[in-house]
């Protein structure tokens, strides 16, 4: 069990909140519970080791309106979806819009601590890429544009001398560049520097065909 | 005659027109197609061009029936000037018509022909050539090879100049006007030829190399005893291009001196007219002589012509009248084009016809009115004695009327007129049969043909029917003689209507009774004070069979004494029996029962009702009817609309299911959740018992609640006979809230309950009522599912409407209901959803009709409509 994660759960029968914040209690969690989105959106939300557990229907904002929103604002809570009223198009829906589970109410305890196990360790792995690209950002803008374009290049496994003819300069001259992009980059080899920019999202230019 | 004379002609003509048109057909045989082009210089739109190209197909395809096929191409040369234009033209009609032989062409004006001379050969191989539209001088010089002939054109300026002298004969400048194309340089050189004739007399001046605009300006200004010569302008010195009909209106419009011109397009576009160029008839010469080469004449053979048009002058009588020219100054043969005749000039011999009508009449009509004068004064005399007698007879009270021996009315009094309702002067020439219905015209008519015969006075009742009224008259009738012959037939009706009246009455009274009472479908008794039966209409109809102890009863029996001896469990005959006596004792107004009888093969429902025998000695009227088929269709009735209310019940409860198990599922799922965090706290080594007391505290409340939503909706689907009993609105509005709620929820719709404290309660079955408000909120939410989610408002409200009314709303904000539709979406199968059977509002309002109460339906002053209801109050109804 993933001690000390936080769980927020939204439901508005005060019965099914109250029961689950007994299970979720009992099995190591923090919970913070809402009666409403509306309330779960005043509160700031943290990225930290944590998951949403959500009601579809709801008066006012219902759950996947809730979680369209927190799409928008480019929140990486994982959501599991609880609902009294589950059909197959709804439970699509969810999926798609990046809901980690969907679990159809009375649903058994065992059920729903797995998949918040498995929700709170993807928050976590996504919070992690985005705390790895945030850095791999840094650094490419740390190159001039000249670097970032011979990168570009060297990533494709590109030669020096064909790197040259590409761009029309001396092949000397990409040698200097490349070692300041390996220095900039804290690559230690071509392969780490493909690791790196692909992490980044970076694309390689299309080759120049003679 | 010259009718004759006309149709022989007309004959004759078309006898002549078809031999032209069949023999060369005869000759020829079925020919293959040939191929004509119609090379022009200038652009597809000139007029010359139309006008020639046109005239060219029209005179070939009429005068031949060998098919011919023809091509056109206009070498635009003003237009197109580059010089490189020609070889790609000459390559483009090479390449077009590589694969198309042509067995003719006709080329049209100078450019066409130059073409022709470079490249005849290279084009259009072994054709032979047809030239038009160049000058005799021009024609002189060409060069286009062997088999070529041609016509060639005049430009008759000197004929034109002779027009414009004959008209103003005090002209001294000549103005000619011409544009910048090249075959207006061809054209002004013919022009000049015609010029010497006149150059003594005339001084000219030429307009050229001038701009549209400036050549507008010059003619507004010219000087008197000055006339124009319009040439031509296709393209001014600013490279313009216009179709010489438009430059000519433009500057027509601005010029202070008459134009006139040379080219017959022209006449009727700003020019006075002149000795005028015919390109139609141009064409036709021209297409002539290409006949002749496709029926097999060598081209070379055929000397050119010359086409020396074909009239004399012609003239625009518009512009006549805008110079204020004299037409009396024309010269004999001049065509006078676009003359606007007067009604005078059109109609003079109708005209004349019609004054000699007039004249005529006025003459007859003056000798009859003389005539009818001498008559009067003899009339008059006789005038003054007819009066007397006639204010007798108009003022009888009998209706007294002369007839003709066939019947027809020649005069009529007063009375006869007031009677009858037609005027005397109309009544004249009539007879009976233009009055009266056909029966009685053949009475009145067989009565006169009687007195005429007999030749003396008869006395007749005729009756005669007047507005619906049976009048019977006394007539008297007599006839009157001349020479022993009877002429006419006078008669003196009167009218005794009233005494006969009273005589039918009584007579038609029984009658109607005795057949009412035959008519009736059912037992019908009369009794005396007594009881004593003293008529009845049993046996007359089948349909009066009353089965029972009423089959035996006769008149005579006494109908009390009849039920004292039956003996039945049911206690009817007792309260029958008592029944009779109070209306025969004058303490009840009717008296009304039904009871059952053994009928031949089953029990029949009767009912029988008592009335007082409206008279003084008293009575009763008793009727008796069988009214086993209604009471079992009225059974029948309440049964079907009790199956289609369960099952309309059903059906909304089918809507409801989603609804439904969200309400089920929310505490199991609560109930589950709990137990098993409890398993979970119990395997820790210090429970907190508190804690599992507030679970298992839930646990309870949470059961309790998915019971209570299972017990709502069997109460709401229990099929159990109606309990009309004392019902709170208010609570019944809430339980079905409950159920609705989820269902709103999802869709997105805010329910508002505004309910009335206090409310008085209602007479009414808790399952049906329910059932129609579940109905109502069902419909207003499906009502809202177009409209945007921000305002779906469903507001249900109960108030007291009136004294001892309870009134239910449900609102909603959807799309409302069109007026028209306000009281039809209560028709059965009425619906406007895919899924609906169209019975909810059909069933809700029969349900609250039923409870004696009124459900309507009316649009919201915003959005959406408002379903209503009313109940009477229970304290109201008992």
């Amino acid at each position: 069990v993933t001690s000390g994660a936080r769980v927020f759960l939204v439901d508005d029968d005060a019965s099914v909140r109250r029961a689950l914040t007994r299970l979720l209690v009992s099995a190591g969690y923090r919970v913070e519970s809402f009666a409403s989105a509306e309330a779960f959106l005043e509160k700031r939300i943290e990225n930290e080791d944590a998951c949403l557990v959500l009601d579809v229907r709801m008066p006012g904002l219902d759950g996947m309106q809730l979680q369209n929103q927190l799409t928008e604002r480019n929140s990486l809570l994982p959501v599991i979806f609880i609902t009294g009223h589950g059909d197959i198009p709804m439970s699509v829906r969810a999926m798609k819009a990046g809901a980690v589970d969907f679990l159809a109410k009375p649903f058994e305890s065992e059920a729903l601590l797995g998949a918040i196990e498995n929700a709170v360790s993807r928050g976590r792995e996504a919070n992690q890429l985005q705390r790895e690209r945030e850095e791999i950002r840094e650094l490419v803008a740390s190159l001039t544009a000249r670097e970032r374009e011979v990168m570009l290049y060297v990533v494709t496994g590109m030669l020096n001398k064909q790197i040259a003819y590409q761009l029309g300069i001396s092949e000397k001259t990409i040698k200097v560049h490349r070692a300041r992009v390996m220095e900039k980059m804290r690559a230690g080899s071509v392969a780490e520097l493909v690791r790196i920019t692909e992490k980044a999202g970076l694309t390689a230019p299309v080759r120049k065909t003679d | 005659l010259s009718v004759f004379l006309a149709e022989s002609l007309v004959r004759l003509t078309s006898i002549l027109v078809m031999a032209a048109v069949c023999l060369p057909g005869v000759v020829h045989g079925q020919a293959e197609t040939r191929h004509v082009l119609v090379l022009h210089s200038e652009s597809k739109f000139l007029p010359a061009n139309l006008i020639i190209d046109q005239s060219i197909r029209a005179t070939m395809s009429t005068q031949t029936d060998v098919p011919l096929d023809f091509y056109s191409e206009f070498l635009d040369q003003t237009r197109l000037a580059d010089p490189g234009y020609e070889t790609l033209v000459k390559d483009f009609l090479k390449q077009k018509y590589a694969t198309q032989r042509i067995d003719l062409v006709i080329a049209f004006a100078p450019a066409a022909i130059a073409f022709l001379e470079k490249y005849r050969l290279e084009v259009f191989p072994g054709a032979p050539v047809v030239f038009c539209g160049v000058t005799a001088n021009g024609a002189r010089n060409l060069h286009l090879g062997p088999h070529t002939t041609g016509v060639s054109i005049v430009f008759d300026s000197a004929g034109t100049l002779d027009l414009a002298l004959r008209l103003q004969p005090d002209t001294k400048h000549v103005v000619v006007v011409k544009g910048n194309a090249k075959v207006e340089e061809v054209i002004l050189g013919a022009a000049r030829e015609g010029f010497t004739k006149y150059d003594k007399r005339l001084d000219f001046r030429y307009l050229t190399n001038l701009s549209l605009a400036e050549v507008q300006d010059e003619l507004a200004r010219l000087p008197d005893r000055t006339i124009v010569f319009y040439i031509s302008i296709l393209q001014d010195a600013k490279g313009a291009a216009f179709t010489g009909q438009q430059a000519l209106g433009l500057i027509a419009a601005r010029s202070r001196a008459p134009i006139y011109g040379l080219l017959e397009p022209y006449l009727g576009h700003g020019i006075v007219g002149g000795r005028l160029t015919n390109f139609e008839w141009h064409g036709r010469q021209a297409a002539l002589l290409g006949l002749r080469i496709l029926r097999g004449e060598e081209a070379d053979s055929i000397p050119p012509t010359t086409d020396e048009g074909v009239e004399p002058f012609s003239v625009d009588w518009n512009q006549l009248k805008r110079f204020k020219l004299d037409e009396g100054k024309l010269p004999a043969g001049t065509r006078l084009q676009f003359r606007q005749v007067t009604a005078w000039e059109l109609y003079k011999w109708r005209i004349f016809g019609i004054v000699a009508l007039c004249v005529l009449e006025g003459v007859l009509t003056g000798a009859l009115l003389l005539q009818r004068r001498k008559r009067q004064l003899a009339r008059e005399a006789l005038a003054e004695s007819e009066e007397r007698l006639r204010s007798i007879i108009n003022n009888t009270g009998a209706m007294i009327y002369l007839k003709s021996p066939d019947g027809k009315y020649v005069l009529t009094n007063k009375q006869f007129e007031k009677v009858i309702g037609i005027e005397n002067d109309a009544i004249v020439g009539k007879t009976d049969y233009d009055i009266f219905q056909r029966e009685v015209a053949d009475r009145l008519r067989a009565n006169d043909l009687e007195v005429l015969r007999s030749r003396a006075p008869l006395e007749f009742e005729e009756s005669v029917s007047q507005n619906g009224i049976i009048h019977t008259y006394v007539s008297i009738k007599v006839p009157l003689l001349k020479d022993r012959e009877p002429y006419a037939v006078c008669g003196i009706s009167t009218d005794i209507t009233s005494r006969k009246e009273t005589e039918e009455a009584l007579r038609s009274s029984q009658a109607l009774s005795r057949s009412v009472l035959r008519s009736f479908p059912g037992l019908m008794v009369i009794t005396d004070r007594q009881g004593t039966v003293i008529d009845k209409n049993q046996g007359a109809n089948p349909a009066t069979e009353i089965p029972g102890p009423l089959s035996g009863l006769n008149v005579g029996d006494n109908y009390l004494e009849l039920w004292r001896h039956q003996r039945d469990t049911s206690g009817a005959s007792e309260r029958i029996v008592a029944g009779v006596l109070s209306v025969l004792n004058g303490e009840l107004e009717t008296f009304s029962i039904e009871f059952s009888g053994q009928g031949s093969r089953e029990e029949r429902s009767i009912e029988m009702t008592v009335q007082p025998l409206l008279r003084e000695q008293g009575g009763a009227v008793i009727f008796h009817a069988d009214v086993t088929q209604r009471k079992v269709a009225e059974v029948e009735l309440q049964r079907h609309r009790e199956e289609l209310t369960h099952f309309a019940r059903v059906a909304a409860m089918g809507e409801l299911t989603a609804s439904l198990a969200h309400e089920l599922n929310q505490p199991l799922a609560a109930i589950l959740t709990n137990t098993q965090a409890a398993q979970r706290f119990l395997q820790s080594s210090d429970p907190d018992l508190e804690e599992l007391r507030s679970i298992l505290a839930d646990v309870i409340a949470d059961d309790r609640r998915a019971g209570d939503v299972i017990r709502r909706l069997r109460a709401l689907l229990k099929r159990e006979k109606l309990e009309m009993v004392a019902q709170d609105l208010n609570t019944l509005t809430e339980e079905v809230h409950k159920l609705v709620r989820s269902d709103a929820i999802i869709k997105g719709i805010d329910i508002e309950l505004e309910l009335a404290p206090q409310l008085p309660p209602v007479r009414g079955d808790r399952v049906q009522l329910q059932q129609v408000i579940l109905n109502l909120m069902l419909n207003a939410i499906d009502a809202m599912s177009d409209c945007p989610k921000d305002q779906r408002r469903l507001v249900v409200t109960t108030h007291r409407a009136s004294e001892g009314l309870i009134q239910l709303d449900v609102q909603d904000t959807g799309a409302g209901i069109p007026e028209s539709k306000l009281e039809q979406i209560f028709d059965a199968f009425y619906t406007t959803k895919t899924e609906g059977m169209g019975m909810g509002l059909s069933i809700s309002r029969s349900i609250i009709e039923l409870h004696g109460g009124r459900l309507w339906a009316t649009n919201n002053p915003g959005r959406g409509a408002t379903f209503h209801f009313t109940l009477v109050s229970f304290k109201e109804l008992s």
